[in-house]
């Protein structure tokens, strides 16, 4: 019996486990000119943990979302941007 | 004859006025078209700071069609990321010859770039010059300023607003001044020139990196 409830229970939170995604918030500093920052988000869109990139200016954040049960290293990130030629500030996890 | 040689290669040399460096690993590829001058130009940026590139121009006299190449280093000197703006000073220093029935003649090309910008303002400011070896034959100075008359979201269509001081000495000849307003149009990673100076002389710009 105890078997079966923990089965049940088992499955039940499967299906929320399986589809568990996390995004990433980064702050960068000199990201004026749309043209210009075109190099952050091809950078991180070429990484294969990446499902989604956006940039917002007027803030001067990067937003990451990656796929199912992926991310990437801080440092990668930080390398990216400073790649690209911008200030890397700092970056934030979160789950979706 | 080695004067007339770069009096000519003078009359059309008009340098890009794009970003010398780019992002990491990328190419740009730039182009300035003017009634009677052509320049196109190549820069990959081995790192954000630094970026080889490879410039060809082009002079239209008629049926003649004159031209000169040069290889450049592009180097970025100094950058500060603000939380409000960007501002850059740029080095170019290059080399190559121009051709006139087989004749060569070996140039040297040097720029200084300054410029400064945030999401509705944009100053630039820079020094070029050309030299053989015997002289230099090309004194060139260019300030831009720029407005945005509205601000686009990332993935918008973006225009800009720039008005343009020019002033050119060659050789031994009185210096040339030319006022220029331009439109400036980029989506993504396109960018779009179009201006008509004073003089009457239509200017036609294009930078694609990727």
């Amino acid at each position: 019996m105890f078997l079966k409830i923990m089965a049940f229970v088992w499955l039940f939170c499967l299906p929320f486990t399986a589809y568990s995604r996390t995004k990433s918030t980064v702050k960068v500093k000199g990201m004026v000119c749309a043209f210009c920052a075109q190099g952050v988000k091809k950078g991180l869109s070429k990484r294969p943990e990446v499902s989604r990139v956006s940039v917002d200016l007027d803030q001067m954040l990067v937003h990451i979302e990656y796929k199912d049960g992926k991310t990437l290293p801080e440092q990668t990130v930080k390398t990216i941007i400073e790649s690209s030629g911008f200030a890397y500030v700092g970056l934030n996890h979160e789950k979706l | 004859m080695n004067r007339l040689l770069v009096l000519w290669l003078l009359t059309f040399i008009e340098i890009s006025l794009a970003h010398p460096t780019s992002f990491k690993g990328s190419t740009g590829l730039m182009s300035q078209t003017t009634s009677k001058r052509d320049h196109y130009q190549v820069n990959y940026s081995h790192e954000y700071y630094l970026a080889t590139g490879a410039h060809l121009y082009q002079d239209r006299e008629g049926d003649d069609m004159r031209r000169a190449g040069f290889l450049s280093s592009n180097f970025l000197l100094f950058r500060e990321n603000s939380q409000r703006f960007q501002a850059n000073l740029y080095g170019i220093i290059g080399a190559g010859s121009s051709e006139l029935s087989g004749e060569k003649e070996t140039a040297g090309l040097y720029r200084i770039q300054a410029d400064i910008e945030d999401r509705k303002y944009y100053f630039l400011i820079n020094q070029t010059g050309i030299s053989t070896k015997k002289q230099r034959e090309l004194d060139q100075r260019t300030i831009r300023l720029g407005t945005a008359p509205y601000v686009g979201n990332f993935e918008d269509l973006h225009m800009w607003l720039i008005a343009e001081w020019q002033e050119s000495r060659r050789f031994a000849s009185k210096p040339r001044t030319e006022f220029t307003p331009i439109l400036r149009l980029f989506y993504q990673n396109v960018l779009l020139e179009i201006g008509r100076s004073v003089s009457g002389d239509m200017k036609f710009n294009t930078i694609i990196h990727f």
